[in-house]
């Protein structure tokens, strides 16, 4: 009979009274690699949800584990996104690392969503750890996703008649005084706005790690966005081992309606063993 | 890399024109012409762009001219890209 699966919920200590939610599933016995996984920014955490959830269960059934925590101010997480600032997010990757690379003697590896993969990026930056990477869907771009982010107060917010690059400049304004803003119902502190933006995706030099990063379409087209192309292709001038791919999905930390892409899971888990070999 | 089918796809996937665009010419109109592509869409087209070919927009770049047709638009890309 096949054994039930580890999985178990507590908290890890994030600092400063802030208790990070985890969540731990993993195999009874011979795991092959510990996954860390650091979560998309904002609503597309919450939108991603499932289908993390899902990838979680099939990973596990082939024999990795893996520790998903709640950044400060995220999710299950004590604190808010506007008493939590980059340095601590960074600690908080940290204190989960730790976790992992504690409890299991095989090889940490890095699995990381949308923004996740950019904090990942800087901490891999401040490590320089050869620790293997799973991107999927990656941001290319801090500065970019803060700008699509405040973007969204423009969308959905600003009442007609008011001017909307006016509402930008301000809150440009209150981010530079250090001052928080509020989008979609997040209120953000300017250093989580300032440390997205700074944050590029890339690899340390001497990165000794195999990468492999997947990226999601809805046509059943088989090419890497421009941008990640070039990167990968920067990368493995580098010296970088990369494996791209092209999931066809929705893109399912965005859709109103939980949406899923099985074909994303799938590409992973053939990409997995191989980041270990 | 060819600006104008990487443009139809965004077009495509935002505005879910289900494969409707995808031999658009460059003189085919965009804004008032396809009634999918609202205030809304427009924000969602230009952040897929920047997404997939990695430019930033500033907040005071674009006007109704950038999306008048399929060729304004690439047009716009390719000066982004330069």
């Amino acid at each position: 009979m096949k054994e039930e699966p580890t999985r178990e919920a507590f908290f890890l200590p994030g600092g400063q009274d802030v208790r990070l939610f985890a969540l731990h599933s993993a195999p009874r016995r011979n795991v092959r690699g510990a996954l860390l996984f650091v979560h998309p920014f904002a609503e597309e955490m919450n939108r991603a949800r499932r289908m993390v959830a899902l990838a979680v269960q099939r990973f596990v059934d082939d024999g990795w584990a893996v520790l998903q925590v709640d950044l400060a101010g995220c999710g299950d997480s004590s604190g808010t996104l506007e008493s939590t600032s980059w340095e601590d997010w960074l600690g908080n990757v940290d204190v989960a690392a730790t976790w992992l690379q504690e409890r299991y003697p095989v090889p940490l590896m890095l699995w990381g969503l949308r923004a996740g993969c950019l904090i990942l990026s800087e901490w891999l930056g401040r490590n320089k750890g050869g620790h293997p990477v799973l991107y999927w869907h990656p941001v290319s771009s801090g500065r970019q996703h803060m700008s699509h982010f405040l973007r969204m107060k423009v969308a959905g917010e600003v009442p007609e008649g008011l001017d909307a690059r006016a509402v930008l400049q301000g809150m440009r304004s209150r981010l530079d005084l250090g001052g928080s803003v509020e989008v979609a119902g997040y209120t953000v502190s300017a250093s989580l706005v300032k440390g997205l933006e700074q944050s590029m995706l890339d690899f340390p030099a001497a990165y000794g790690g195999r990468v492999c990063v997947l990226e999601v379409n809805s046509s059943t087209r088989c090419e890497l966005s421009p941008i990640l192309a070039s990167f990968v292709n920067r990368w493995r001038q580098g010296g970088v081992i990369v494996e791209s791919g092209v999931a066809t999905g929705p893109a399912f930390w965005l859709t109103q309606e939980v949406t899923l892409a099985p074909d994303l899971i799938e590409l992973s888990r053939e990409a997995l063993a191989r980041l270990v070999s | 890399m060819d600006i104008r089918v990487e443009v139809l796809r965004v077009l495509d996937e935002v505005l879910c024109l289900d494969g409707r665009g995808r031999d658009w010419g460059l003189e085919q109109p965009l804004l008032g012409a396809v009634p999918e592509l609202d205030s809304m869409a427009v924000i969602g087209v230009l952040n897929l762009l920047e997404e997939r070919f990695g430019f930033i927009v500033e907040d005071d770049d674009v006007d109704g001219r950038t999306f008048e047709t399929v060729g304004t638009l690439v047009g716009f890309i390719a000066e982004k890209l330069a």
